[in-house]
C-alpha cells in the first residue's frame, strides 16, 4: 500500500466517509501553471520564480475560557493551510488542524481536516468539491436561510467561524451577471453538535447511539440558490431539501432502561434575502419558511413548520459602526401545552422545544452589534447582543482584539447567556458563561 | 440642418478651449487636468503599504489591485485583494466609485465566508490604519472645492503650480477630512508632487510627498503615483504607499469587478 492509500485509509477509519472522499478529490486534480495577468498571478498563482506551486499559511493560538470558579476550557491549537496554486482553470486547498484542549467538554487531542477542496473554473461555471463550509444569508449572524453546513454549539472560541462545521459538498455555480445560480449537493449527513452533552440523565436512562442516515442517494440533501447582484441591490431566493442540520432528540425503551439518541429529520426550506443602501444606511433582510416533511411526532423530535425573518439596518460614523436587527419567528400549529405520558417523554419534549427554539408561537428578538476601531485600527472593540422578548432569553458577547504586531493578536472578552429554566440560553448558561483570553500567532 | 448646427457648436467650443489652452490655465483647470492625467482606463497593480508608528514600529500590508473606468470615466470600478499580512490575506474589497452618487462597496472576508455589502460614506477615515484616508485613494470631485493660485514653486526639481484648495461647504470638509489643502502640481505634466493638509480645526496636519511617478499609458500620457509618503505632523506617524508592479490594461474583463472574483 503506497503512502497516499495509507493516508486515505487512516482518514476513512478515523473521520469517516466525507474526509476520505475529500482527500481523494484533492489528490486527483493536479494543476499546471500558466502565465496569467498580473493581478491573477499575484493571487491565484505561485510566485514568478516558479520554484513552488503551493503556499503555506496558518496560525498557532492558545486560549482559556472560564469564570471565577471554573476553567471551562483551555486549549492550544495549530492550523496549517496548504494552497495548491493552480491556474485560471482551478486550484486546491486544504486546512489541517490540531487542537489539544481540556475542560468541560473533556480532554481532546487530535488532528482533523477543517477543509479540503478543489476549485475548478470552466468559463461561467465554477465548481468546488470537497470538505467545505457553505454559508448562506445576507443578515448579520441570524441567517434563517443558512442550512447547508452544520454548527458546533459547544466549541469554545472567540472566533464565530469556528462554530461552522465543514462537510463534503459538491458545489456548482453558474455565473451570468447579474445572476448567479448555485447548486449544492451534500451526499452524507453530518449533524450539528448539540449543547446537551453535559445534561444529567435520570436514573435508568443512558445515552444511545445517534441515528445517522446511511449513505444513499435518497438520504442526500441539496440546496439551490439564485442570486441577483446589481450595484444598488442584491438578493437571492433559495431552496433546500434534505436532512436538517439540527437533529431532534428521541428515546427508546428496552429491558435495560431507556436510551436517548438524536434523530435527524427531513425538511424543505424556502428562503429569500436582500441587501441594499438607503443613503448612509445599509438595509438587509432575510426570510425562510421551514416545512418539515412530516408532522411533529409526540416527542417533537422534528419541529412544527415555521417562518423566520430578519430585518436589519447598519450605519458607520467614522471608526464606529452599528448593526441593529429585528429577528422574528412564527410557529404554525403551535400548542404550548406539553402532554406526555411519562416524565422522560416530558423532558425530551422540553429539550426538543428548547433546541428548535419553539417555545412561543410568536418570537420577537432584537440584536445589536456596535463596533469601534481605535489606535489606528490596531484595537477593535465589538459587542454582540441579543434579547428575545418572547422567551426572555438574552446573549451578550463584548470582545476586544488588539494587534500587537502584524502577526500577533490578543483577544479578550466575555460570553454571557441568560434565560429561564426552560429556555436554551437558560440551560447552556450553566456551562458556557465565561470570560476568555486568546493569543494568536499567524504565519 | 441639425447636423450642421451641432458641428458649428463643436467647432466653437473647441475654438474656445484652444484659446484657453494657449493661456495660463485657471487654478480649477489645473486641478481638473491633474485629475485627468491620473485617470487611467484600466490598470493591474501590486502595491505595498508601510505604516510606521511614532516609535518606528512597522506594519506592512500588501495588496493586488485592479481598476477600470466606465461610463466615459465617470465611474471607476476597483478591486483590491490583500495578500499580506497573514491574518488579512484573502480579504477583498470591491467598489464602484461614482461621480455623482454614493459609492457601492462590498467586502469579502475569509472568516465571514461571504461577500457583504458595506455602507461607508466616511471617506475621511483612515485607510487600513495608515495616514492615508479613503478620500486620498479616490479621485476627488472638482466641483466640491474652491481653488486659488498661490504661487509657483519647485518641488524635487520640478516646477509646480501651487494651489489652495478649500472645500465648498461643511459636508465636503467632513467627507474629505480637511479644511484646506495646498497642492503642488507639475507645470509640465500636471502630476501632483506634494500636498499639505489642514485638519478641520485649521491645524497643519499632514504632508504628502510624491517620491516617484510612472507613465502608465504612454499614448494618452496618463500617470500613476508610484511612491507616495504621507507624514502626520501631529502624531509623528508616517505611511508609504509603493506600487511594486503596474500594468496598463484597458481590457480587464468586466467579470473581474463582480463578487465572484472577490471571493476567488
Amino acid at each position: 500500500m503506497n503512502d497516499r492509500n495509507m493516508v486515505s485509509v487512516i482518514l476513512f477509519q478515523k473521520s469517516g466517509f466525507s474526509q476520505c472522499l475529500t482527500l481523494l478529490t484533492f489528490l486527483v486534480f493536479p494543476f499546471t501553471l500558466h502565465s496569467q495577468d498580473l493581478f491573477e498571478s499575484s493571487f491565484f498563482e505561485s510566485d514568478s520564480s516558479r520554484q513552488a506551486n503551493y503556499q503555506l499559511g496558518g496560525y498557532f493560538r492558545s486560549g482559556i475560557f472560564g469564570n471565577e470558579n471554573t476553567i471551562r476550557e483551555k486549549y492550544v491549537e495549530g492550523t496549517c493551510k496548504l494552497v495548491i496554486t493552480g491556474n485560471k482553470y482551478g486550484n486546491a486547498q486544504a486546512e489541517m488542524r490540531y487542537r489539544a484542549s481540556n475542560g468541560i467538554n473533556g480532554e481532546n487531542n487530535g488532528f482533523w481536516l477543517r477543509e479540503g477542496y478543489v476549485n475548478l473554473y470552466f468559463g461561467k461555471f465554477d465548481f468546488r468539491i470537497g470538505q467545505q463550509v457553505v454559508v448562506w444569508g445576507r443578515a448579520d449572524g441570524f441567517n434563517p436561510t443558512n442550512h447547508i453546513t452544520p454548527t458546533d454549539f459547544i466549541v469554545f472560541s472567540p472566533d464565530e467561524d469556528d462554530k461552522r462545521l465543514s462537510t463534503f459538498i459538491a458545489k456548482g455555480t453558474y455565473n451570468c451577471y447579474p445572476f448567479k445560480l448555485e447548486m449544492d449537493w451534500i451526499p452524507g449527513y453530518k449533524a450539528s453538535i448539540l449543547p446537551f452533552g453535559n445534561a444529567s440523565l435520570p436514573t435508568g436512562v443512558s445515552r444511545g447511539e445517534d441515528h445517522t442516515p446511511s449513505l444513499k442517494w435518497k438520504n442526500s440533501s441539496f440546496g439551490v440558490k439564485l442570486d441577483w447582484e446589481k450595484p444598488t441591490f442584491d438578493g437571492s431566493v433559495s431552496y433546500y431539501k434534505g436532512y436538517h442540520k439540527m437533529p431532534g432528540l428521541n428515546y427508546a425503551c428496552s429491558s435495560g432502561g431507556a436510551e436517548i439518541f438524536t434523530l435527524p429529520w427531513k425538511t424543505q426550506v424556502f428562503g429569500t434575502d436582500f441587501s441594499t443602501a438607503a443613503g448612509s444606511f445599509g438595509l438587509r433582510g432575510e426570510c425562510a419558511f421551514t416545512l418539515p416533511d412530516s408532522e411533529p411526532d409526540s416527542l417533537f423530535s422534528s419541529p412544527c413548520k415555521q417562518l423566520e425573518y430578519t430585518l436589519g439596518v447598519d450605519r458607520e460614523w467614522g471608526n464606529f459602526s452599528l448593526i441593529v436587527q429585528y429577528v422574528g419567528k412564527y410557529i404554525f400549529d403551535f400548542d404550548k401545552e406539553i402532554t406526555a405520558q411519562t416524565p422522560l417523554a416530558k423532558e425530551v419534549i422540553r429539550y426538543n422545544r428548547m433546541l428548535f427554539s419553539q417555545l412561543e408561537a410568536w418570537n420577537h428578538s432584537v440584536s445589536i452589534r456596535p463596533s469601534i476601531s481605535l489606535m489606528h485600527e490596531t484595537l477593535k472593540c465589538e459587542m454582540f447582543g441579543l434579547v428575545n422578548f418572547s422567551t426572555e432569553e438574552w446573549f451578550l458577547m463584548p470582545k476586544a482584539t488588539y494587534s500587537i504586531s502584524d502577526a500577533l493578536t490578543f483577544c479578550i472578552g466575555v460570553q454571557l447567556f441568560g434565560g429561564g429554566t426552560n429556555t436554551l440560553y437558560g440551560f447552556i448558561k450553566k456551562s458556557r458563561n465565561s470570560g476568555f483570553a486568546e493569543l494568536k500567532l499567524s504565519f | 440642418m441639425k447636423k450642421i448646427t451641432l458641428t458649428a457648436v463643436i467647432l466653437f467650443i473647441s475654438g474656445i478651449s484652444n484659446v484657453a489652452s494657449s493661456q495660463t490655465p485657471t487654478a480649477k483647470e489645473v486641478q481638473h487636468k491633474s485629475i485627468e492625467v491620473t485617470r487611467v482606463t484600466g490598470t493591474e497593480a501590486i502595491s505595498t503599504l508601510i505604516i510606521i508608528g511614532k516609535n518606528g514600529e512597522k506594519r506592512v500590508r500588501k495588496m493586488s489591485m485592479l481598476s477600470k473606468l466606465y461610463d466615459n470615466g465617470l465611474t471607476e470600478k476597483k478591486m483590491v485583494k490583500f495578500t499580506e499580512p497573514a491574518d488579512v490575506k484573502g480579504t477583498g474589497f470591491l467598489s464602484y466609485d461614482y461621480h455623482d452618487k454614493p459609492d457601492d462597496k462590498w467586502i469579502f472576508m475569509p472568516a465571514l465566508r461571504k461577500t457583504r455589502r458595506i455602507i461607508s460614506s466616511e471617506n475621511a477615515k483612515s485607510f487600513m490604519g495608515s495616514e492615508f484616508s479613503y478620500a486620498d485613494m479616490a479621485l476627488p470631485t472638482v466641483e466640491d472645492f474652491n481653488y486659488k493660485f498661490l504661487t509657483e514653486e519647485t518641488v524635487n526639481g520640478e516646477a509646480c503650480y501651487v494651489l489652495e484648495i478649500i472645500p465648498k461647504n461643511k459636508d465636503s470638509e467632513e467627507e474629505n477630512g480637511f479644511s484646506k489643502k495646498i497642492s503642488y502640481i507639475g507645470k509640465k505634466d500636471f502630476v501632483i508632487r506634494k500636498a499639505v493638509y489642514f485638519n478641520l480645526t485649521g491645524e497643519k496636519e499632514k504632508v504628502m510627498t510624491v517620491k516617484s511617478i510612472t507613465e502608465v499609458d504612454t499614448k494618452n500620457h496618463r500617470y500613476k503615483l508610484k511612491e507616495i509618503e504621507m507624514i502626520n505632523l501631529l502624531n509623528n506617524r508616517k505611511s508609504i504607499s509603493t506600487i511594486e508592479q503596474i500594468k496598463f490594461n484597458p481590457h480587464i474583463p468586466d467579470d473581474y469587478f463582480t463578487t465572484r472574483y472577490v471571493e476567488k
